[in-house]
């Protein structure tokens, strides 16, 4: 599995070799936010980040069994965030990667590995950015997080296998990120004629649109971590009441 | 179908679908100065911001860039677009900060992506390596 995926970080890695002099970054870039929304985002985020704090202490208080699958989790977001795949549209993006932990541990745990790796971009690479943060934590680490957990509970009680509802999860809560980010940034520049509306559609068209193949190809790839934990990791499955079948390796 | 085929199978169309931009695009700027100069022709893409056309055309219209200079590097990120759109809409904005620090060149870019990248598969291996042994040690059997 990580080979693979090394595998694929090293074809990557060529194309970004490829097409030089580009500041990549998919989320908000630093500075490109007027003061005021930057603070109001952050202002927004900062209860999630409180009650993501709170599940993640529960969850290692009451089951540190859990912790390694918690590490799983943010490991997850940490590869899927740095794969800056090619899109159909021609530009790049990457997968958010939430996903796979907000079905594991619901949607607030995810706010905090998503912060932490959004910092680490931010001050390490130059991506995204420190007063873009608390916007840029909103649309990928609470927005794209509580979208997932909702299609994945609908979806399950509306009967769908787990997988399916895994993917519907992982694939819509990744657009929505980028749908939230074209909002974001809508509201701060809306177009002189057509307003936000305007606006939103053009940064959805650079945005999402790049967005779509890549939510598919999260979706997969998070279909794919969950069936190996159904086989190896079926006791804290069902420890974190995920309705695993009985299957075969 | 067992689990592990189905996820080489997973596997597999992840990648294809990763891969089908870069074939899509690599016969539009191969017919127009050949494979030596790509690095080159990676800009010719129409319009500032956006290619609009959905990808069964595009491999035709990508031809020409433009006149003078108006080009965009095929595959950049979706942010730099956007920064063009603020520019755009909001021609007098000015990011009123920068980055702290900045990766000095482009090859340090892609090391630190691929340190990220690394240190989160290093432990996603290490993850399903030890539920593996674990679930072989405690016998298949259990939970």
């Amino acid at each position: 599995m990580s080979r693979k995926l090394l595998g694929a970080l090293g074809w990557f890695g060529l194309v970004a070799l490829l097409s030089p002099g580009q500041a990549y970054a998919m989320h908000i870039m630093e500075g490109f936010l007027p003061a005021p929304h930057a603070i109001l985002w952050a202002i927004v985020t900062l209860p999630f980040l409180v009650a993501g704090l709170r599940s993640i202490q529960n969850t290692v208080k009451e089951a540190p069994h859990l912790k390694m699958l918690l590490g799983l989790a943010g490991a997850f977001v940490f590869v899927l965030s740095a794969l800056k795949l090619p899109s159909v549209t021609g530009s790049c993006s990457h997968p958010t990667g939430v996903g796979l932990g907000t079905i594991l541990f619901r949607p607030a745990a995810m706010s905090v590995l998503g912060i932490i790796v959004l910092f680490f971009q931010a001050v390490l690479l130059a991506h995204g950015g420190l007063t873009t943060l608390g916007a840029n934590t909103f649309s990928m680490a609470v927005v794209g997080p509580f979208v997932s957990y909702g299609l994945y509970k609908g979806s399950c009680r509306l009967g769908a296998p787990l997988a399916v509802a895994v993917f519907l999860a992982a694939a819509l809560g990744d657009l929505a990120t980028y749908v939230t980010t074209s909002a974001q940034l809508a509201l701060a520049f809306p177009a002189q004629t057509g307003g936000f509306w305007e606006s939103f559609v053009k940064f959805n068209a650079i945005f999402a649109v790049t967005q779509v193949p890549l939510a598919i190809g999260e979706g997969l790839l998070t279909v794919v971590v969950f069936n190996l934990l159904s086989v190896y990791s079926r006791g804290e499955l069902r420890d974190l009441s995920i309705p695993v079948r009985e299957v075969r390796a | 179908m067992s689990v592990t085929t189905k996820n080489i199978m997973l596997l597999a169309a992840a990648v294809l679908l990763s891969v089908l931009p870069l074939v899509l695009y690599h016969g539009a700027t191969d017919q127009q100065n050949g494979p030596e100069t790509a690095s080159e022709t990676m800009q010719a893409r129409d319009e500032g911001t956006m290619p609009t056309n959905d990808t069964g055309t595009s491999a035709g219209v990508s031809q020409a860039p433009r006149p003078e200079g108006q080009t965009r590097e095929l595959f950049g990120g979706a942010d730099d677009q956007a920064k063009k759109l603020v520019a755009v809409l909001h021609p007098d904005y000015e990011p009123w900060f920068s980055p702290i620090w900045e990766p000095p060149s482009e090859e340090i870019a892609s090391l630190l992506f691929a340190v990220q990248a690394a240190l989160g598969a290093g432990f996603v291996g290490y993850y399903f390596g030890y539920v593996r042994g674990r679930r072989r040690q405690a016998g298949v059997g259990e939970r």
